[in-house]
């Protein structure tokens, strides 16, 4: 059974970097803090395996399938090549930053979970290894969230004034 | 994805191309992964699959499965692959779940639908349930700020304010 930390916790991490970096730069807006967290979102469209079932998908189409490519590097950075394409040639290449910025976040973080094997998950795909890992957390836990819901609430409520 | 980030896909028809040349890369790396046998050399166990499938050809391999706890006198999961179930007495756990958990294991699988466990992993059933209720506020979340902050305009997704930094 593959597990990712809660969604909750990833999309945090990932608003707190990218509001970290707004305020070091300026030109940094609301909406590239959006892209961030959507880049964290992305390894978990795995989901949509409760709802379209691979196994199910096999039987119908009669062949091999898996979600599982969409939580790997390479499988997540094609969503992003994707997501990056559909938005205007003028905001693309910052909002691809902050893409791949979430979608790093979310894979790091995930290379701490806790594994019954002591190995990560196949978060490196295509290549063909699961390195050793320690592991720190599950999914499940709920600390996590409350450590970075806590420090994205307040980074977002105390940002401080720029005098120059 | 050089070219993307350095605005190479300036034409709607470049854009369409490279995003059809992206979905179809997708959907074959769907088929692939799906189609890959186990490589335990690699970490790779076999699975739910795999065992569902046919777990004869396992006995005496290490696999690596998860599925609910459906007793714990001996403790039995449930492997879930598609509409096809299993089920698999698990030996020598190192947790003891209740019913309605889910839990993990690493370990050798022995004949007649048994598994010896190396390592297990419990997660307790309403810590479950928190994390869907959590990872779906988390998309809630998302997805307000997309229709907040996002327009669909001239077939291509435009920040509604603070974009005219940009360019």
């Amino acid at each position: 059974m593959k597990t990712t930390a809660d969604l909750l916790t990833h999309v945090f991490v990932a608003f707190t970097a990218a509001t970290l970096l707004s305020w070091k730069y300026d030109r940094i807006k609301s909406y590239h803090i959006t892209a961030a967290m959507i880049g964290a979102t992305l390894p978990d469209l795995t989901r949509i395996g409760l709802i379209l079932d691979p196994g199910s998908i096999e039987n119908t189409l009669k062949i091999p399938f898996s979600w599982s490519p969409l939580h790997t590097l390479g499988g997540s950075m094609m969503v992003v090549g994707i997501l990056a394409l559909l938005s205007n040639n003028r905001y693309r290449e910052k909002i691809f930053l902050f893409l791949v910025l979430g979608l790093l976040s979310h894979l790091v973080l995930d290379i701490f979970l806790i594994s019954t094997t002591g190995r990560i998950y196949g978060l490196l795909w295509p290549l063909p290894f699961k390195p050793y890992a320690p592991g720190f957390y599950l999914s499940i836990d709920v600390l996590p969230a409350i450590i970075t819901g806590s420090t994205a609430l307040f980074i977002s409520k105390f940002r401080p004034d720029k005098t120059e | 994805m050089v070219g993307i980030a350095k605005g190479m896909f300036e034409s709607k028809k470049a854009r369409f191309t490279a995003i059809l040349i992206l979905l179809i890369l997708l959907f074959t790396s769907f088929v692939y992964y799906g189609s890959q046998s186990p490589r335990p050399e690699y970490g790779n166990y076999p699975g739910e699959e795999h065992l569902i499938k046919d777990y004869q050809s396992y006995i005496n391999e290490k696999v690596n499965v998860g599925g609910r706890v459906v007793e714990t006198e001996p403790l039995t999961i449930e492997v879930k692959y598609g509409r096809d179930t299993m089920e698999l007495t698990i030996l020598n756990a190192t947790v003891s779940p209740e019913e309605g958990d889910r839990l993990s294991v690493y370990g050798v699988m022995k004949e007649g639908g048994s598994l010896e466990a190396i390592n297990s992993v419990n997660r307790p059933k309403l810590n479950f349930y928190y994390m869907y209720v959590v990872s779906v506020l988390a998309a809630i979340w998302v997805a307000y700020r997309i229709f907040d902050q996002f327009k669909w305009e001239d077939r291509a997704a435009s920040p509604k304010r603070g974009g005219e930094d940009d360019g």
